[in-house]
């Protein structure tokens, strides 16, 4: 079986979570041969991953890099697609008909062109003050038309052929996969970690564009969310708590399947010990989703109650995220917590990470079921986690779950596992049970199997 | 678990300020869930079934009167883009002593060559220090303009050796490349003030060499020519000192159709100066309005980029954008024409007026109205066009002038006609992209 995996930012060119279930997926099936479709940002960015033997193709799609643009015919379709973006509706509803536009835009070849010539713009306009109350004005109007042009990209390449399309995320991967099924008929898989839209949502509450930008654009995903439930012939969250999303942008129930992230525990021995001094752990990317900035506060709090505590951050900075280190870095000097917070950078094993501390913590305000916290948890580390996503389940009895953002909450539940060796041990060993008996690599990659199966038959 | 324990209007109110931006219920329900409120919450506080219905409560209760963003103010002084003309303009004051030194014959054909160098690699340089200053690199920006201005004088130099001049006219042409390019990098760091400061002792010595003529005045005048240059050649090192390469410069074929452009440009501007520039000081000296009238075509651009750009924020429809930036462009294009009339009618009236001369003086100011709508079109990146539009009024002049009979007159006359073309052209670009309201995003 030759399989086409798709998503958006991440595996060969990124580290994370996902870029490592790809990896796993690709390894631990090596009798499939596989196919990478990546959206990227300018075609720019060099793989950071070894190639295994059975991954055959990596195709980058860059979504922003600079191209000749002229202006070109606006699709007819195009009226439609703004009527449903602009339309007010019940999540999941006229999906079907959003993918018929986006059929016929995928017939279009410069979309940008199209999208932001003066006859686009006028219709964009027209269709805006034909259902909406609200002010736009043409700046904004450029920008959404420009930006649409961009991310509709995926749609007007010419689709990968193979057996199945399984695509990591929602969004505008997705748009890789319809256009595959549209012209070869390829059965869809449509993973999500987390929940693309819902990320969306949570980026343009601080995102830098105008009102009437947000509004296209979300609007825009949320369409694309529901047209890519509609058009997936299997649906996998890999939380159930995520799965809501899901059901509330119209996706059938009977083609979910719940699938977890598994681990291999050889690959995560229980620690030997424990460090000398009481050391909180991160493990992850720096990022604005990860909320560092709670995590740094309520270090703050636990070192005024263990002075000899220590928070080591393990994990690279993506490209971009530049700014949200230098912030964090500011607010370890702001607190005064000098020396006892130390930016590790990216570990080649994250194994070290976890062994290296006596807690593992995770403050993210959004996630889907984070590898962080299962391989922490393989290792005997209890964990420290936000409740977000498909973290509890996770977690359940063996670690401690607080409220997001909350920074007292988490230094309250750092410092009883610092503090509480009995309690510690306890739910260290009760996390490795736990990942014994429900997310191991095996596991998973099994589902994977048995899922492709289903839908390639 | 710690969750906020509140009733909805509470709930409301803690959310509020990060929910300002929020457009739809599913976006409050995103953000319900970031905060720690899951469905059993919704349920047990809030007599909600879930967070999406809790999120259509709130949602209902916020308030989306977003303020409009302030309209941004004219960035650049508009003193600033005026001063560059006379700036441009200052050492002309020494070209008389220089004159009387070197002697007329070497000079000036020298000048001309070294001018059209300086024009081209002064316009590479500043390309090239934008766009590494604009990519975040402003490291490599100084990088690149200390070398230019490095091989800008090894250039000069170089060129002028072949020439069977004295010798002092290879020191004349590394002079005058040297403040092309010092200057520039001065104008790149915003330091017209410090140009000026420097110039003034040549420029009022030049200025008094005119004035009494005596030839020890003329020797004053060039060694403090000399002194100012090099304090402008020391300011421009000290402003590119060496710094942490950030990043490299794009040699992409852009650049080199940027180069191609401002050498079809010096070429059609210095090819009918040179023809004057030595037996009818008269002709030549129409151009002087055009070099201090600079100044005034940089302002008016960067007023037009500024006010399209506040247009396309004002209105809806692309079709009253065009109508606005048609009464933009011919505000911008009038003032620039009249500004460079006066300007240049001021040193006319100094000399012998007679028709070459009104002719030659209105071709200068339809030129500077050219080069006031290229800056607009180059800001577009419409480089392929300026140069076929370009090329095009170098076919008028000299191409078509070399097959006429040798007449002042009709040269003239022709180069009137080559402006006249290239002016005309460029407002048909001009007016065809205020109909692409893309090109001002």
């Amino acid at each position: 079986m030759r399989v086409t995996l798709v998503s958006e930012g991440t595996y060969p060119f990124a580290m994370g979570g996902v870029s490592v279930w790809m990896d796993q997926l690709i390894r631990g099936m090596p009798d499939y041969r596989w196919d990478v479709v990546t959206l990227t940002v300018d075609g720019a960015e060099r793989p950071m991953w070894d190639r295994p033997s059975n991954l055959d193709k990596v195709t980058a799609v860059p979504l922003w890099r600079p191209q000749a643009r002229r202006p070109a015919p606006v699709p007819p379709a195009y009226e439609e697609f703004l009527r449903l973006i602009l339309t007010p509706a019940v999540m999941g509803e006229g999906s079907r008909a959003f993918l018929v536009v986006l059929r016929e835009l995928s017939g279009c070849e410069d979309l940008l062109g199209a999208l932001t010539g003066s006859r686009a713009l006028t219709l964009l306009m027209d269709r805006w003050y034909g259902h909406r109350m609200d002010g736009i004005n043409l700046a904004d109007a450029i920008t959404a038309a420009h930006l649409l042009g961009h991310m509709l990209r995926p749609l007007t390449e010419p689709p990968a052929r193979s057996d199945l399309t399984h695509v990591a995320m929602n969004g505008l991967s997705m748009l890789v996969a319809m256009a595959a099924k549209w012209r070869y008929g390829t059965p869809i898989v449509l993973s999500e970690h987390g929940v693309y839209l819902r990320e969306r949502y949570l980026q343009y509450l601080t995102e830098p564009a105008s009102h009437a930008v947000r509004v296209l654009l979300l609007s825009f995903f949320r369409r694309l969310a529901g047209a890519s439930y509609a058009i997936a012939d299997r649906i996998a969250p890999h939380s159930s708590y995520n799965k809501r999303w899901q059901l509330r942008g119209g996706a059938d129930h009977e083609r979910i399947r719940v699938m977890y992230n598994g681990v291999d525990p050889a690959d995560f021995p229980v620690a030997a010990g424990e460090p000398d001094r009481p050391t909180l752990v991160f493990m992850g990317r720096i990022d604005p989703l990860k909320d560092i900035h709670t995590l740094i506060r309520a270090f703050a709090v636990v070192r005024d109650k263990l002075p000899e505590a220590r928070l080591r951050i393990f994990g690279g900075v993506p490209e971009g995220n530049e700014s949200y280190h230098a912030g964090c870095v500011s607010l370890v000097e702001e607190l005064g917590l000098g020396a006892s917070v130390v930016f590790e950078g990216r570990v080649t094993l994250p194994l070290e990470a976890y062994h290296a501390g006596h807690v593992v913590a995770l403050t993210s305000i959004s996630e889907g079921f984070p590898y962080t916290v299962v391989e922490a948890m393989a290792c005997g580390r209890p964990v420290v986690c936000t409740n977000v996503g498909g973290v509890a389940e996770a977690v359940a009895d063996a670690g401690l779950v607080v409220a997001p953002r909350d920074h007292l909450a988490v230094a309250e539940a750092a410092l009883t596992l610092l503090t509480d060796g009995p309690l510690r041990r306890r739910l260290g060993a009760l996390a490795r049970l736990r990942v014994m008996d429900r997310f191991t690599l095996r596991q998973s990659l099994a589902d994977y199997r048995g899922v492709y199966r289903e839908v390639v038959a | 678990m710690k969750i906020i324990i509140a009733p909805l209007d509470e709930l409301v109110e803690h959310l509020r300020p990060r929910l300002s931006q929020a457009v739809e219920p599913l976006q409050v329900a995103a953000a319900l869930e970031s905060e720690g409120l899951n469905d059993k919450v919704a349920r047990e506080r809030y007599g909600h079934p879930d967070v999406f219905a809790l999120a259509e409560a709130v949602y209902a209760r916020l308030s989306r009167d977003e303020p409009e963003p302030a309209a941004p103010a004219f960035p650049v002084a508009a003193w600033r883009s005026l001063v560059h003309g006379p700036l441009y303009a200052m050492p002309a004051a020494l070209l008389p002593a220089v004159s009387a030194l070197v002697g007329v014959r070497w000079l000036m054909p020298g000048l001309v060559v070294t001018t059209g160098i300086g024009w081209v690699l002064g316009s590479v340089l500043s390309r090239m220090a934008y766009g590494l200053t604009g990519r975040g690199s402003p490291g490599s920006a100084a990088r690149t303009l200390r070398w230019g201005l490095a091989a800008g004088v090894v250039l000069a130099g170089g060129t002028a050796t072949l020439w069977d001049g004295p010798a002092a006219i290879v020191l004349v042409a590394v002079a005058q490349l040297t403040f092309q390019i010092g200057s520039g990098i001065l104008l790149f760091h915003r330091r017209e003030g410090l140009l000026a400061v420097l110039m003034l002792p040549a420029t009022g010595a030049g200025v008094l060499y005119v004035a009494v003529g005596h030839p020890p005045v003329a020797l004053m005048a060039v060694a403090l020519g000399a002194v100012s240059i090099g304090a402008v050649a020391c300011a421009a090192v000290l402003l590119t000192r060496p710094s942490r390469a950030d990043g490299r410069p794009r040699l992409d074929g852009e650049l080199g159709v940027a180069a191609l452009y401002s050498g079809l440009t010096a070429a059609f501007l210095l090819q009918a100066e040179a023809a004057y520039v030595v037996a009818r000081p008269d002709l030549a000296i129409t151009g002087a309005g055009l070099v201090l009238g600079m100044g005034v075509l940089e302002w008016r651009a960067h007023r037009f980029e500024w006010a399209v750009r506040r247009v396309i924020r004002q209105v809806c429809y692309p079709a009253e954008f065009t109508a606005q930036g048609h009464r933009l462009l011919a505000r911008g294009l009038g003032t620039c024409l009249a500004a460079l009339a006066v300007l240049t009618a001021v040193p006319v009236a100094f000399t012998q007026v007679s028709l070459p001369v009104v002719v030659m003086a209105a071709a200068h100011v339809l030129l500077g109205g050219a080069y006031f709508v290229a800056f607009l079109l180059a800001n577009q990146g419409r480089l392929t066009e300026l140069c076929l539009a370009q090329g095009a009024a170098l076919l008028l002049h000299p191409g078509l002038g070399l097959l006429l009979p040798g007449n002042v007159l009709a040269d003239v006359l022709l180069f009137l006609a080559a402006c006249l073309l290239f002016l005309s052209a460029l407002l048909a670009l001009m007016s065809r992209g205020l109909g692409d309201v893309w090109h001002y995003r």
